[in-house]
């Protein structure tokens, strides 16, 4: 454990970089000046990431509740203030640590070496509340309540602060876009003034940005105490040797206040720590559920029966979900477009074969599901189980066959052959990896390989139970 | 804080910003957030 501790700490700037690189990784952007715009910025990033660099392929979370908060339409944010409750609750300022891009600037930065290097400023214990006071004024009085002409608030926080912004945004689109060159102004100017002065500061002290300006920080802080990730001290373990504060760049005294508010979770005072008193709860929390798998293990009767029946209900699930696809959707298709006659007759036929052959398949999973379930205390019911689903793996190979015959027939019916096999997944890829797994049986409960297969299975109960869940949504809305 | 009364915090703090996120999502909110962040801000960068 005490080796593990040390390679988180020693590699959290790796993942802030990856980090950063994969949420800025819009390379195009970097080349021609201008941003993305695809979809997935209609999600917030945790971390604060301007959404306005050339590379960033995600929302800024304080730039999208000032979008909203100073939108006419909308005045409070849902939305946006949920996504920063949710990444609170569950990172809290891990985010900071970890995953923020101008947490690692301030970080790099610092690691410059200089004569004076103090962890902060002087009226330190007085200026930490300025966050919350940047967040109350600037991001959401101000943006709030003053609005131009058309009713649209300003962001206050983005417009004269936020350096994030000037570094990862203004500056790039400035080297890049002429047309940006020349509108250049005070504000500018202004937003420049900052960035250096925080960009110098953080090379004297550390994060100053973080510990005293950061309106993110501010909010994800509050979620430090209740948190899942959280820092818990062993209190029988402490010596009270003051290692952790003195480790901690925040200057937090750790082992009377781990889950401070301005903790940014760097992981120094749990390598610091002498005695390991200092844990994270997702690793106790790992911890103890290892402990009790092998303790199930040691007490469970016999695991046997255990995997087989989870072998069964998962048949069953899949059985079921393929069944109520193909007869609400394919079968209701194909008369749709038997008596419209949208499409040829021979699509026609090729379409119902596949309907007909993934109902065979989803009829079979349930009877071999079924037979499997009552059997469980067999010994042989799970290699009968093997046998019985390489005969449904032959008509899912028939399916495939007739898909691939049918795109020679006609081209046209691509989309709906495609429509056909990827509805019904779980068939075609769950059930030779079940098969694998039931092959492996006296190795399941050790063994590596064994282990993956394990993952796999659970991966796939979640994909039906979320494939199901869908089915039953789109049927319960379409009424 | 006992560590029950900070799970149930935390299960419905959980709960809280899922329902808030959905609800915004049905008012459209994700739109105007994704009105914003394709357009280049001209507050952020300094030319507002």
């Amino acid at each position: 454990m005490e080796k593990e501790r040390r390679w988180t700490e020693k590699y959290r700037h790796l993942l802030q970089a990856f980090y950063f690189a994969f949420t800025n990784g819009y390379a195009r952007g970097y080349t021609n000046g201008m941003i993305f715009t695809g979809k997935s910025k209609y999600l917030c990033v945790p971390g604060l990431n301007c959404y306005s660099c050339p590379g960033a392929i995600g929302a800024c979370p304080i730039g999208s509740l000032q979008a909203i908060l100073g939108s006419n339409t909308y005045r409070i944010s849902l939305y946006v203030s949920g996504m920063l409750a949710l990444f609170g609750v569950f990172f809290g300022r891990l985010v900071c640590g970890f995953l923020c891009p101008f947490g690692l600037v301030q970080d790099l930065l610092y690691k410059i070496p200089f004569p004076i290097k103090k962890k902060n400023l002087p009226a330190h214990n007085q200026l930490k509340y300025l966050r919350y006071v940047i967040l109350a004024v600037f991001v959401i009085l101000l943006t709030s309540l003053i609005h131009d002409v058309t009713g649209t608030g300003i962001p206050w926080f983005c417009e004269w602060i936020c350096p994030s912004g000037t570094l990862l945004a203004g500056v790039p689109l400035m080297i890049l876009n002429p047309e940006f060159r020349e509108a250049i102004g005070f504000q500018f100017f202004w937003k420049m003034g900052i960035l250096l002065v925080i960009m110098l500061g953080s090379v004297a002290y550390y994060r100053p940005f973080c510990k005293y300006l950061c309106p993110l920080g501010a909010i994800y802080g509050v979620f430090n105490p209740v948190s899942t990730y959280r820092l818990v001290i062993d209190k029988e373990k402490c010596v009270n040797c003051g290692s952790c504060q003195k480790a901690c760049l925040m200057d937090i005294r750790t082992n009377q206040t781990p889950n401070s508010p301005d903790c940014i979770r760097c992981l120094k005072c749990v390598s610091a720590c002498p005695t390991g008193a200092i844990d994270s709860s997702w690793n106790i929390a790992r911890s103890k559920f290892e402990s009790r798998l092998l303790s199930e293990e040691e007490n469970s009767p016999n695991p046997e029966v255990t995997k087989t029946t989870l072998l069964a209900i998962l048949t069953i699930i899949a059985g079921l979900a393929t069944m109520v696809s193909t007869f609400k959707y394919n079968l209701d298709g194909v008369l749709v477009y038997h008596f419209s006659g949208l499409t040829s007759g021979r699509g026609v036929l090729a379409y119902m074969l596949v309907t007909l052959f993934k109902g065979i398949v989803s009829f079979f999973m349930i009877i071999t599901g079924y037979k499997l379930f009552i059997n469980r205390n067999d010994e042989n019911a799970v290699h009968r189980f093997r046998e019985q689903t390489r005969m449904i793996l032959k008509f899912v190979i028939i399916i495939v066959i007739a898909g691939i015959a049918s795109l020679f027939a006609d081209l046209s019916l691509l989309s709906v052959m495609f429509n056909a096999i990827l509805i019904c997944p779980f068939p075609i890829i769950g059930l030779p990896l079940l098969a694998s797994a039931a092959s492996s049986t006296d190795k399941l409960v050790q063994g590596k390989g064994s282990a993956v297969l394990w993952w796999i299975v659970f991966v796939l109960l979640a994909v039906v139970t979320s494939y199901i869940a869908y089915i039953s949504t789109v049927i319960i809305l379409a009424g | 804080m006992s560590e029950k009364k900070r799970k149930t915090i935390t299960i419905s703090l959980i709960v809280l910003s899922l329902v808030m996120i959905v609800s915004g999502a049905v008012r459209g909110e994700p739109f105007a957030v994704f009105n914003k962040a394709i357009k280049v801000c001209m507050q952020c960068i300094g030319i507002g």
